[in-house]
């Protein structure tokens, strides 16, 4: 008895740790993983009413690495808050969810899973009837 | 061994100063019911309860640190909640509902005191749920107590506390304190109509919306902060339920001509807000509040001076131009050319 329970511990804290080990963590505390997939494939800006300011879907032009968006007449573009989804595993910098002035283009970085593919995207949003 | 007889001492002493509590034979509890800020013109509502032992129960009396304003005062009734449906002259309640039973025979508000005179019996039916109401009157020697504050407005930014208490038919007394509790610097106003055929000129100073000839009339363009307009569409472009300030950029005013040029152009900074459904402002659940902190953190720098596209429930930030002033207007209903609005208000 003493035995078997001594094995499956050992068992255990083998697979922990190589499940562990493989995963590495960045300064976020987020795991880098093998994943090399670098996209973003939705974006959306939230006005002070919590609620997304675009007409339609953001267009997103992977090859060119530029996003385009058209805001609802009258959306104040000088406090708005960006945030997307991207392709799994990549992270975001500057972080998105934070109140920003978008009346001029800006750029984000998307940075794939293995944190070894960078694209940097233009992302341009007017505002109808500007 | 010296230490013996003081641990000894204190033992005694332990004993006879709680036994002094336990020994009591009249018992208070409350509640405070009221969980909506402290507004001025609005209540803040208790349940006393009480009972006894020995005796009945002869008197209850409420004294607040400022005195309330007129209403405050215990209710006559207590209530007990019908298990099943019943009929309690001509009133029907159905099953789970309050049903008032007489408990108070004599109340009075005087400054800051007020006080019930209990009666000498109550229905049975109220000690025990399982005889049926109106069979017989016993005893009051156990009874819940409603009391209403009616908070004044010369409370307006300062703390209340209240002390209850009660005495039996034998004697004896018993007092319950209440923390302090925070009366808000607000202002509110519900249930305000808006049209744009006529009443659509709105003064948070006054918390009140005129028409043109009224605004006119009594020289209160200054104090005007925004405008209703109700107009699908502007430049193809979606607009609905509008609010505008007279100082607003005149691409964003769906109807210019209900600026005249010569008023003042008063700039008013709004943010829309979706869910922040005011329970005071809407009249019902769920139990969410605009507070003071929240008017005293408001930032609304970056914020223009209109919002547009309003539905039901949402509402909208405002400071206004001279600073005097921060409040949440909030949309109750809207029809074609029509919303009724309900604001909070606080001074800056």
């Amino acid at each position: 008895m003493k035995n078997s329970i001594k094995i499956t511990s050992i068992i255990l804290l083998g697979l922990f740790m190589v499940t562990c080990s493989d995963y590495p963590i960045d300064d976020r505390n987020l795991l880098i993983t093998d994943k090399e997939a670098c996209s973003m494939t939705v974006f959306e800006l939230l006005g002070p009413d919590n609620r997304n300011s675009l007409i339609g879907t953001a267009v997103i032009d992977n090859d060119n690495n530029t996003v385009t968006a058209i805001a609802k007449f009258g959306t104040n573009l000088k406090h708005v808050k960006p945030r997307c989804s991207v392709e799994i595993d990549c992270i975001v910098t500057p972080m998105m969810g934070e109140w920003v002035d978008f009346t001029q283009p800006r750029q984000y970085t998307v940075i794939s899973g293995n944190r070894k593919i960078q694209k940097t995207y233009t992302i341009t949003v007017t505002a109808q009837g500007e | 061994m010296k230490t013996i007889s003081i641990l000894l001492l204190t033992a005694v002493c332990f004993f006879i100063s709680c036994s002094d509590d336990n020994e009591s034979l009249l018992k208070n509890d409350l509640i405070k019911k009221t969980m909506a800020p402290a507004i001025a013109g609005e209540k803040i509502d208790f349940a006393y309860a009480i009972g006894t032992l020995s005796g009945k129960l002869a008197t209850a009396q409420a004294e607040a640190s400022i005195a309330g304003a007129a209403g405050t005062g215990f209710e006559w009734y207590s209530y007990y909640t019908a298990s099943n449906e019943i009929t309690v002259d001509g009133t029907r309640y159905p099953g789970g509902s309050e049903v008032p039973v007489k408990s108070v025979k004599e109340t009075s508000t005087s400054g800051a005191v007020s006080t019930a005179t209990l009666e000498d019996k109550i229905d049975e039916v109220y000690m025990n749920p399982s005889v049926p109401h109106g069979t017989r009157m016993v005893d009051l020697i156990a009874v819940t107590l409603r009391y209403s504050y009616i908070v004044p407005a010369e409370a307006k930014g300062q703390k209340v506390s209240f002390v209850f208490s009660a005495k039996s038919s034998t004697g004896e007394s018993v007092s319950y304190k209440t923390p302090e509790y925070n009366v808000s610097k607000m202002d509110m106003k519900r249930l305000i109509p808006l049209t744009t055929a006529n009443v659509c000129y709105f003064s948070i100073e006054n918390m009140a919306a005129y028409t043109l000839a009224e605004v006119n009339s009594q020289n209160l363009s200054d104090k005007i902060d925004f405008i209703y307009i109700h107009q699908a569409k502007l430049d193809n472009f979606d607009y609905g339920h509008a609010f505008v300030s007279p100082g607003t950029d005149p691409k964003y005013i769906a109807t210019p001509n209900v600026i005249p040029g010569n008023w003042t152009k008063n700039s008013t900074r709004m943010e829309k807000r979706a869910d922040v459904r005011d329970a005071q402002l809407k009249g019902s659940i769920p139990n969410v509040y605009i507070d003071d902190i929240d008017f005293q953190t408001l930032q609304l720098d970056q914020a223009y001076d209109f919002v547009l596209n309003f539905a039901a429930d949402e509402g909208a930030f405002m400071k206004t131009a001279n600073g005097k002033y921060a409040a949440y207007v909030y949309i109750n209903r809207l029809a074609t050319g029509t919303v009724t609005v309900s604001i909070k208000r606080y001074p800056l």
